[in-house]
């Protein structure tokens, strides 16, 4: 038998209305999908198209018009479903006027962590978003970018079964973007649960292992990543070493069903990645020499 | 959720809140007030130091009650709106934060940083008055007497109704009343007495008469001890010119706008003779002085008082029936903070204040203004259910020398506590409908 879905929506619904009860946007309409325990499932689509409002129906932040929503198998606006899931909302929320350890110990009491637990994740997760240096710092001082580390420190904070990442990478420069993507490898890793939104096409397909596409409220499409970019009307062929003369047998081979033929491209990300990797620190630059040598490509794009 | 969790939830957002005032530095408000207070003390003008003292503690009193009632209705609901308008509350409610338990947090965060204020304030503010003052006000704890009853100029009693509050006493001296104490500790009591005096020459204002006090561990009077005047009481023993014997005393008319325990009560001293060992005792006030008729108050005219402890406790008390009435507040401004914005609640919070502060007015509306049955209906209603926040009347009380009891916040606190709890659940069922 297969494991109970973590989440579970059927024929949800959210109609938001005005002060008069009148209706007014049809937020989400007729949405029904289940999550497997263990995997990074992502909600794609353009802005306005329902998916913060489907996280916040749930996390049970809103009610819905209509249709039911489960999270492990209960209602969830049940306090103790709410021990179990980390959440990063699409804008880091946050009190200006703690510190990085002190917004971590607020939030692990509030799941009745106990001190020493609260001290030593608190410890883990600055040392994972890299905040360690700023953990005395009033967040009211934090760039964007480090107030979105911080609000992802503290969604793992319980040790979560279900994370739910809201925009995970909005505000965070390409490294931490990448390393918001390795983080979400790992929890998966680890048997958790991930629940991704975001319009950032690329970060889903990088990390999730099934996407749905909502638009306008409404589920467009649902499947595996490979399942919904799969083209079985091309194929790509890669030649290591190209010379002119297996070039050109390529081109013969292909005859006109040829698309094109040119070296692979490399990803911006993994090239940014690359250059910052490659250039010493300030402290150490005083004592090296002006410019250090780009390393090679370690992982190039078909 | 468990009740110790749900304590520690609690306890978390009170923490927080608490953290916020102090790194707010809210506590500058209360540090200005109190250096206003110490500026103000030399410039306070009255006739004597007495009153200059009274008018030191009224000017602490309503300081300090000014700033909390302002503070109370600012901080929770600015707190609320804040984390409603700027989403910290969707963080929040997406963890195990139960909507009352954030509420309850906020409240007692409020609560316990304004009581920690005003503990403060309680502690500065009555050393301030001792090092202006060489001293500070005494304060005492007084008793009224459980029963009464008319004494005639023939030695006989007759049992006054328990619904007669006044008595007036003229005709030929002799005649009197005997007050009825019990519960009396037979050290350390004075006998307090102030009434009023009506002359019987309507040209002639009557403003001393003689009487003489005595008092008896017996109903019968038959081992009856005569009162001497304390040394320490403001009037009754300064005049013997008028050939009087020396067991009597010369009181001065004061009317019922004359209640300062230290300077409108002559004091005699209650000897532990006079005092039975259950704790009873009968005092006989008997009428010496022919021009006048002497009005008696059974309420406020005869009095037993000990002495009320610190002036620092009793600001302390004091102050915790303000906190009762901030608490009040704080509760209602969280209400209208749910389901509006701060200017409004504020506004809101204001208008409850002052319709509580004005509910006398309302009532002599309905005694001299002769409404129509509309308006009468409508003060009616607003006597029934606006909070009275002049009830307890701490200044008036602290500066007329009067203890202020543990029992005086315990009925603070039961009273503004019953409007809190309301307005804490019209806050969570608000809240609890409300969308994020």
């Amino acid at each position: 038998m297969a494991d109970a879905p973590v989440l579970r929506t059927v024929h949800l619904s959210k109609l938001y209305s005005d002060f008069w009860g009148r209706p007014r946007v049809h937020a989400l309409s007729d949405l029904t999908l289940e999550v497997a325990p263990g995997e990074v499932f992502g909600l794609l689509g353009p802005n306005g198209s329902g998916k913060t409002t489907t996280i916040k129906l749930l996390l049970g932040l809103i009610r819905a018009t209509s249709g039911d929503a489960f999270v492990f198998g209960q209602d969830p606006r049940d306090q103790t479903v709410k021990n179990r899931i980390g959440y990063l909302p699409e804008e880091t929320y946050l009190y200006r006027f703690l510190d990085a350890e002190e917004t971590l110990s607020f939030f692990g009491r509030l799941f009745g962590l106990s001190r020493a637990v609260i001290r030593s994740r608190s410890a883990q997760l600055l040392d994972l978003v890299g905040l360690t240096g700023a953990r005395h710092r009033r967040l009211g001082e934090y760039s964007k970018g480090m107030a979105r580390r911080l609000g992802l420190a503290q969604a793992l904070i319980n040790n979560p079964d279900l994370v739910v990442l809201d925009e995970p990478t909005s505000g965070l420069d390409p490294i931490g973007s990448a390393e918001v993507k390795e983080l979400i490898v790992r929890l998966k890793a680890q048997g958790k649960t991930v629940l991704l939104c975001s319009h950032l096409l690329a970060d889903v397909e990088d990390v999730c292992d099934r996407i749905a596409i909502l638009h306008q409220g409404v589920l467009r499409e649902c499947g595996t990543v490979s399942e919904l970019l799969r083209d079985d009307a091309r194929v790509m062929v890669e030649l290591d070493h190209p010379t002119p003369e297996r070039l050109a047998a390529v081109r013969a081979a292909a005859g006109d069903s040829l698309l094109g033929l040119a070296p692979p491209r490399e990803r911006l990300e993994a090239h940014f990645r690359r250059i910052i990797a490659a250039t010493p620190s300030r402290a150490a630059a005083a004592s090296a020499p002006a410019s250090a040598p780009v390393p090679a490509r370690t992982d190039p794009a078909p | 959720m468990t009740p110790g969790r749900t304590v520690q939830v609690i306890g978390t957002m009170a923490g927080i809140s608490i953290r916020e005032l102090w790194r707010l530095h809210v506590w500058v408000a209360f540090a200005v007030l109190t250096l206003a207070i110490a500026l103000a003390l030399p410039h306070l003008s009255a006739v004597d130091s007495s009153s200059r003292l009274k008018l030191a503690v009224v000017l602490i009193t309503g300081g300090i009650g000014f700033v909390t009632t302002l503070f109370a209705m600012l901080i929770g609901a600015s707190q609320l709106r804040r984390d409603l308008d700027s989403r910290v509350s969707v963080m929040l409610f997406a963890k195990p934060l139960p909507i009352s338990s954030y509420l309850a947090g906020r409240l007692l965060g409020v609560v316990a940083a304004l009581g920690a204020f005003l503990a403060v304030m309680a502690v500065v503010c009555s050393a301030l008055l001792t090092l202006h003052f060489g001293s500070s006000p005494v304060m005492r704890t007084v008793a009224m007497a459980d029963g009464w009853s008319a004494l005639s100029s023939s030695g006989g009693q007759v049992p006054i109704p328990a619904n007669q509050s006044v008595q007036h006493l003229g005709g030929p001296i002799g005649n009197g009343l005997v007050f009825h104490f019990s519960g009396i500790s037979p050290q350390g009591v004075d006998v307090l007495l102030r009434v009023d005096a009506r002359s019987r020459d309507p040209g002639v204002v009557a403003e001393h008469l003689q009487v003489e006090v005595l008092a008896s561990p017996e109903p019968t009077l038959a081992a009856a001890h005569v009162l001497q005047v304390r040394p320490d009481s403001p009037y009754g023993h300064d005049d013997r010119a008028t050939g009087a014997p020396s067991s009597r005393v010369l009181l001065r008319a004061r009317d019922q706008a004359h209640q300062d325990l230290s300077l409108d009560y002559c004091r005699l001293e209650l000897t532990p003779q006079c005092v039975a060992p259950d704790g009873e005792t009968w005092i006989e006030l008997v009428r010496f002085d022919p021009s006048s008729a002497m009005i008696v108050d059974r309420g406020n005219s005869l009095l037993l008082a000990v002495d009320g402890g610190s002036f620092m406790m009793n600001l302390a008390r004091g102050l915790a029936v303000l906190l009762a009435q901030a608490t009040l507040l704080c509760s209602f401004t969280l209400l209208v903070a749910s389901v509006s914005n701060l200017a409004v609640a504020l506004l809101g919070g204001l208008s409850l204040y002052f319709a509580g502060n004005a509910l006398w007015a309302l009532r002599e509306t309905l005694l001299y203004g002769e409404p129509g049955p509309v308006t009468q209906r409508l003060v009616h209603l607003g006597l029934d259910i606006l909070p009275d926040f002049d009830r307890s009347g701490v200044a008036a009380h602290l500066a007329a020398g009067q203890a202020v009891s543990w029992e005086m916040v315990r009925v603070a606190w039961t009273y503004d506590g019953v409007y809190a709890v309301l307005f804490f659940l019209l806050a969570w069922r608000s809240l609890k409908g409300r969308e994020l």
